[in-house]
């Protein structure tokens, strides 16, 4: 019989090191069964187009399709096209052309498209790519109007505008991701072929743009959640408001057990008089409660002024709407307006997760501003300095390079209404399915009934949604606050706080952690005694056997 | 207020009994060195005891041991005790080697070594009734028990001894036992570092703690009134041993755990006689904790109870724990379901890894040459490896026990296959 081999030290390091191995590349497959998967390194995108704007349309394309990319982790860099150098797309892992308009396109850089891993590329000039590719199947027949559909993953989607479209068949090589429909004909209106994705319109907003946002995701191999998800908020809340019937809505919620959030205004002018959620202990009372019940508080700009109630529709905090321009205030009047309201939630122990900007109106400069305050914006994004119709209303939570914040898009305000438009309230929430990590804004008034809002709450249960908790989302990154008082401010919240996320953190979680440290400290203590039993073993057992011989003489 | 899924509170059940379970192993870690620290401290044994050292007599059970038999003889006659109060008994337990024609020539040698030899139908029916029998002729005040593959060293007896002569209220008193063949293989190895960390953690912290400890099966003595009074060994137990520690606690008597009396013995070399030999400890121990949970309200000692209890929820609560947890582990790896609950959960996992470790490693440290590098590499590999073969092995005992209990089959003994290094 042989005898089995020894285990040298070195053998044993390497099935040491095997086993690490095998155990380290486990280590993913563990965390994806337990939390959620976090992102991959960051990949770098190169936008190229030929104008910032359609002709004769203001709305800033770039500057959309930009907010739309913030969803990914991706480093975007926009450039006209005309400024193309040559080998500039090869460090970029996605290339997005936007053929705006027709353009002759340089041979150099139709081949260079060829090298990037991923080329997106939308509207015009899509024919000469074909032919410098000599895609001898690809058929280009103009362009067509009046396209009524979109046909994508079965569903339909309608088409508002009456552009002429490019009619393009791509022949059998492609894979046509979404067909366009004129009531008579289907022609291919997405298509993948080779390392290009094509679609023949971008479309910014909801629900159209839900291709091209699946098409990004495809692209940038983005992990995303299984399921979509819904913030149910209570909006308009002021010190005015009742509080008892806002105790009533925050129960229907609670009552299912689901996480919401309260759009917060905390001081009115009423009369000449600052009135503050501080006057107003009762409602304060119940907010606070309502943290407790899974509510997250969005700072809903810092005072409204009821005793101007007329003019609300023509000027809020940072606006105004009857100019279609920004109030002229200066970046120490909008500081002071923020830590304002600061001041009163703390004074009342509430802490904002979030701030919505009123009307959602405000200047580039205003969001710098409130960046940095808040990490996290509620509602649209408004894209222009001149104009409040340039908003953008996003189909996900993505990072604003406009804002300089994450934003939460706001979609729907629930208002009760009759039957037909409740139905079609919940089919376009529905839609929302198709898109993959899709978050919609549901909010309800304040003074909407219980009844309604339980009604809307049981309908939208079963559609599939996750209910999203904007109390698990960080609060810090405050880190560029300038002012004192500012600093001051999240000095005492950081103290105040009870911990990084104020009642984000579950009872479960919070045990586990404080577990987790009791554990830590245990194996510390193991570690001092492994040391101790290294450094005094053998003068122990020494000292025991010269014990036991003195014994034995 | 959180939703829970059944996967999700499954999963915090399991979550729970395991940790529990772990931070007991905790706590016996810290008595374990408090009592590795009082072994140095609250003096020798006592000496006086050496002066009317009882008669003790050795019983060695074996069957078909003719590869370790003799050396076995060699290190008892090498004993540290009095020849005159000693008495030896080899069981040759209807082996059909050559171990009987060994000890002919081992008495040859040794005229005081006795040999009991015992034949079917009486003989080859397992330890407890080869104990028994040797039970009815020893002459001894104290009797001890050694497998035949032991090397006891020359102190072991006489420590074992001096310390149950200490005190009336000590029924037993248990050795510390070695593994002989621990540089064989990587199997050895891991056995080795389980030895002893149950003897350093489990065994000295419960008895540090508790005054529990539980009766190895060898390098133990036994007051021979008491077992006579009990009517000997079980011989429904497959780990007689166990049953044996229930029932004298169960008599008011206590045990205690004397880590200066070590002994050697040959740890299986193959996977296959460690399977074996396992399931057997396995089953027998099922059989002695449903027995002892069937019995608990006949059990006159807490501490007892307790123990039974605590093996209850090693072998069952602990392993089914562990066994739901994978499962949930699977699904989650194969994206069939997976839990909603958010948390450092897999910070968790690290940490009980990280504990598992340093708690081996303390009780490695305990030892001489046994606190070193590749020890802690062995433990890190052993988390992974060896014991994850303790679920097939608890599984296989059950599914064992099943059968027979569905078929009426009976127990039989499962030798131990030896190799002689």
């Amino acid at each position: 019989m042989t005898r089995p081999k020894k285990i040298t030290g070195l053998r044993l390091v390497k099935l040491f090191c095997f086993f690490l191995f095998f155990y380290l590349f486990q280590l993913p497959f563990s965390a994806s069964a337990f939390v959620s998967v976090s992102g991959d390194e960051t990949k770098k995108a190169l936008l190229l187009y030929e104008a910032e704007h359609r002709f004769g349309d203001p709305y800033p394309l770039i500057d959309a399709l930009e907010e739309l990319l913030g969803h990914f982790s991706l480093q975007v860099k926009s450039l006209p096209r005309s400024k193309w150098k040559k080998g500039m797309l090869l460090p970029y892992n996605l290339v997005i052309y936007l053929g705006t308009e027709k353009a002759s396109l340089p041979s150099e850089f139709l081949q260079e498209t060829a090298e990037v891993p991923s080329l997106l590329w939308l509207e015009e000039n899509i024919e000469q790519l074909a032919a410098f590719r000599q895609w001898s199947d690809f058929t280009f027949k103009g362009s067509h109007g009046y396209m009524r559909s979109l046909e994508y993953k079965g569903i339909s989607i309608d088409l508002r505008d009456d552009v002429a479209l490019p009619l393009i068949d791509p022949g059998p090589g492609a894979v046509i991701i979404a067909f366009m429909e004129d009531g008579a004909a289907k022609v291919p209106f997405a298509w993948q072929k080779e390392n290009l994705y094509y679609s023949a319109r971008l479309y910014v907003d909801i629900p159209q743009s839900a291709l091209l946002t699946d098409i990004l995701h495809e692209i940038c191999s983005e992990e995303h959640t299984e399921r979509q998800q819904i913030l149910l908020s209570i909006d308009d809340i002021n010190p005015f408001s009742d509080p008892e019937g806002v105790f009533r809505l925050i129960d229907t919620v609670a009552e299912d057990s689901l996480p919401f959030a309260l759009k917060v205004t905390p001081a009115v002018q009423w009369r000449g008089d600052l009135i503050t959620l501080e006057d107003k202990p009762e409602l304060s009372a119940v907010l606070l409660q309502a943290t407790q019940m899974g509510a997250a508080i969005i700072q809903k700009g810092t005072e409204l002024r009821s005793d101007r109630s007329a003019s609300l529709l023509e000027e809020t905090e940072f606006w105004n709407f009857k100019e279609d321009s920004s109030l002229p205030l200066s970046e120490e009047d909008v500081r002071e307006k923020i830590e304002l309201g600061l001041e009163i939630f703390m004074g009342s122990s509430l802490y904002p997760v979030a701030f919505e900007v009123p009307g959602y109106a405000v200047s580039g400069e205003g969001y710098r501003v409130l960046a940095e305050y808040f990490t996290s914006l509620s509602g649209r994004v408004l894209l222009s300095d001149s104009s409040s119709d340039l908003v953008m209303d996003l189909p996900y939570v993505s990072f604003s390079p406009r804002a300089g914040m994450w934003v939460y898009p706001h979609t729907i305000m629930c208002n009760p209404g009759d039957q037909i438009s409740r139905e079609k309230m919940l089919m376009d929430i529905r839609r929302f399915l198709l898109l993959r990590d899709a978050f919609v804004g549901i909010s309800f008034s304040s003074h909407t009934s219980p009844g309604y809002l339980a009604l809307i709450i049981e309908r939208l249960k079963p559609l599939g949604f996750d209910f999203a908790d904007l109390r698990t989302i960080s609060v810090q990154g405050n880190s560029q606050i300038q002012s004192p008082v500012s600093q001051g401010i999240f000095h005492n919240m950081a103290q105040e706080m009870p911990a990084e996320n104020p009642v984000g953190k579950s009872f479960l979680t919070s045990l586990l952690e404080i577990f987790l440290f009791i554990i830590g400290m245990i194996i510390l203590i193991f570690l001092i005694i492994v040391r101790s039993l290294q450094r005094n073993r053998n003068r122990l057992y020494e000292e025991s056997s010269k014990g036991k011989v003195a014994g034995n003489e | 207020m959180n939703n829970y899924t059944v996967l999700d509170i499954f999963f915090l059940t399991c979550l729970l009994t395991t940790w529990l379970m772990l931070l007991y192993q905790v706590i016996l870690c810290f008595a374990g060195y408090r009592a590795f620290l009082k072994s140095f401290t609250e003096g020798e044994i006592n000496e006086e005891g050496t002066i009317n050292l009882p008669p003790v007599s050795i019983l060695v059970p074996a069957h078909n041991e003719e590869v370790v038999i003799g050396r076995t003889v060699e290190a008892l006659m090498q004993l540290e005790y009095p020849h005159a109060k000693l008495e030896i008994v080899i069981i040759n337990d209807s082996s059909t080697d050559r171990t009987g024609a060994i000890l002919a020539e081992k008495q040859v040698k040794y005229p005081a070594l006795k040999v009991l030899t015992i034949e079917p139908p009486v003989g080859g029916k397992g330890k407890s009734r080869a104990l028994n029998e040797a039970l009815k002729i020893v002459t001894g005040e104290l009797i001890a028990v050694y497998d035949a593959d032991n090397m006891p060293e020359r102190m072991a007896l006489i420590n074992l001894v001096r310390v149950i002569m200490s005190s009336p209220d000590l029924g037993a008193v248990v050795g510390k036992f070695r593994t002989h063949n621990v540089n064989s293989n990587l199997l050895t190895r891991f056995i080795n570092i389980e030895t002893l960390s149950f003897q350093g953690l489990v065994q000295a912290g419960r008895c540090h703690l508790f005054g529990l400890t539980t009766i190895p099966g060898t390098n133990f003595v036994v007051r021979r009134r008491i077992l006579e009074q009990l009517g000997g060994w079980n011989p429904d137990a497959l780990t007689e041993d166990t049953e044996l520690t229930i029932r004298i606690y169960n008599e008011g008597y206590l045990i205690k755990y004397v880590p200066e009396s070590v002994t050697w013995e040959e740890e299986p070399e193959t996977m296959r006689t460690w399977i074996k030999q396992r399931t057997r400890w396995v089953q027998g121990n099922i059989w002695v904790i449903g027995h002892g949970i069937l019995n608990l309200h006949r059990m006159n000692s807490t501490r007892i109870i307790w123990d039974i209890i605590y093996f209850f929820c090693i072998y069952v609560v602990f392993f089914l724990s562990v066994l739901i947890s994978d499962f949930i582990f699977i699904l989650g790896l194969l994206g069939v379901s997976s839990i909603t609950i958010k948390g450092p959960l897999l910070l968790i996992w690290f940490l009980a890894f990280a504990l598992f470790i340093v708690e081996m490693f303390i009780s490695l440290t305990f030892e001489r040459g046994e606190g070193n590098l590749k020890n802690f590499l062995l433990v890190s590999i052993m988390y992974f490896t060896y014991c994850q073969l303790w679920l097939i092995v608890v599984f296989r005992a059950n599914w064992m026990m099943l059968k027979r209990a569905l078929t009426g089959a009976a127990f039989y003994w499962d030798k131990t296959e030896r190799i002689a290094r």
